[in-house]
């Protein structure tokens, strides 16, 4: 039986996001966590089968809240409205590219941790820290779309998921320039 | 065909582990990166620590010579600490007295700050039930009181600070020479919200806590140490922190201070945590 090598694939780079975002501490420069579970997440949502996608988002989420003492259904139902919101915007534009998924993450980190707070009811919603943290997650989400974007496509290659793309006579694209 | 099916089975039983198996989840997640947050302090330990001391060797020679005057000075504390305890037991016994509840302290190193997420004022630590950490467990440094634990997997546990917005601390003013009794209050966390001055590595700039219901008649000295009560997890008499000034409250029937906190939650390494069993005081 042929192993799909997009299962060890996403299992791989959800964990590796995982420990990565629970050990990077939140520093003053940066007072935000990088979110490369959502930035896995969302790479699955715009690469793989709905179906692959899906179960990706639901670790992506239950590890998220998991290791964040939240309630797990909190960051799921998050990803969940991303996934669909995703999923309509590759119809017109959205593409999983390094560049695209880089500064879609520096959209969805501040909503994010907005659906975060508000979802908990920290009492800090209406305050300074919260523009603050709010302003810092845009840079925190860039990076964190940078490295999960380029993370997960190199995982990608490396197990064979993408292939490179062939024109009729079977020549690669990048060897037409030889 | 086949591939799709897959895919199907796992997100049914992903959900169902959701849906079912919530709390074991948590435990799981912490103890999956557990091994990897313990490796990184281990390295840490043996290697960034020999490589920061290449750097500052001065510094850390001077550092060791008081360390070194410091352990001589505890170690003779220590033997007059034994001694005592022997006249203690002794009298104890004789007075037919039984000898008050106490655990044994643990150290334990912090694996993780925030989590995930950072929403809430926690720590992760190196230590859980196989050590036979429990809920509820006080956790404490030589300043004072740090938090409580509020779950716990086999080899970790998830504090919860005293500056965190949802903390209670049943706590007293330690008031030496005035006749006014005890006064007692609780100690609400203030939250916390990240450090301003870049130049600290900090993780939080603790904003002051708030210690309610106190008795309006009283005002209290500024810089008052707050010590813990007793009425609550934590034992009686550990430094919870120091109060700023204190006012009577909106509806005037009790007074309201604020704290500073005793501990700073940023510096944290290694911490204390009470675990079942022993009764050897840190």
């Amino acid at each position: 039986m042929r192993l799909d090598m997009n299962v060890p694939v996403v299992a791989v780079t959800l964990f590796a996001a995982a420990v990565a975002q629970d050990l990077i501490p939140v520093t003053p420069h940066v007072p935000v966590k990088l979110v490369f579970l959502t930035a896995a997440a969302l790479y699955f949502a715009m690469t793989k089968p709905l179906l692959a996608g899906l179960t990706a988002l639901v670790w992506a989420g239950a590890l998220t809240d998991a290791l964040g003492g939240q309630v797990l259904t909190c960051t799921l139902t998050f990803l969940l409205l991303m996934f669909g919101a995703v999923r309509l915007a590759q119809r017109v534009f959205l593409e999983p590219t390094l560049l695209q998924g880089t500064l879609l993450l520096a959209v969805v980190a501040p909503m994010q941790i907005l659906w975060t707070r508000f979802w908990m009811e920290t009492g800090v919603f209406f305050s300074m820290d919260t523009l603050r943290v709010l302003a810092a997650s845009v840079p925190a989400g860039l990076a964190a779309g940078f490295a999960g974007f380029a993370v997960c496509g190199l995982a990608d290659r490396l197990s064979g998921n993408i292939k490179p793309v062939k024109e009729d006579n079977g020549i690669l694209w990048a060897e037409t320039n030889r | 065909m086949k591939q799709s099916k897959i895919w199907i089975w796992l997100l049914v039983l992903s959900v169902g582990a959701l849906l079912f198996f919530g709390s074991g989840i948590r435990d799981w997640a912490r103890e999956a990166v557990y091994p990897y947050a313990n490796a990184g302090k281990w390295f840490d330990r043996t290697f960034g620590v020999r490589a920061k001391a290449l750097f500052s060797r001065t510094r850390y020679a001077a550092r060791n010579a008081s360390l070194e005057r410091d352990v001589a000075r505890l170690q003779v504390a220590a033997a007059d600490v034994e001694t005592l305890e022997a006249e203690v037991t002794r009298l104890r016994g004789l007075l037919d007295f039984s000898a008050r509840q106490s655990g044994r302290w643990v150290a334990a190193p912090i694996l993780s700050r925030g989590g995930t997420t950072a929403t809430w004022q926690s720590i992760r630590l190196g230590k859980g039930s196989n050590q036979g950490v429990a809920k509820g467990a006080p956790v404490i440094v030589a300043d004072g009181v740090v938090g409580r634990v509020s779950d716990v997997s086999a080899h970790t546990c998830e504090v919860m600070l005293i500056t965190d917005p949802n903390s209670r601390v049943a706590c007293e003013l330690d008031v030496p020479g005035e006749s006014v009794g005890m006064v007692r209050g609780i100690l609400f966390g203030g939250g916390a919200r990240p450090a301003a001055d870049p130049s600290l590595t900090l993780l939080y700039v603790v904003d002051p806590l708030r210690l309610r219901y106190l008795a309006r008649d009283f005002e209290p000295p500024p810089r008052t140490r707050v010590v813990t009560s007793g009425l609550g997890v934590y034992p009686k008499g550990l430094t919870v922190g120091y109060l700023l000034d204190s006012k009577l409250d909106a509806n005037g029937l009790s007074r309201e201070a604020t704290v500073m906190p005793a501990v700073d939650m940023a510096s944290l390494e290694t911490v204390f945590v009470q675990s079942a069993g022993g009764a050897h005081a840190p």
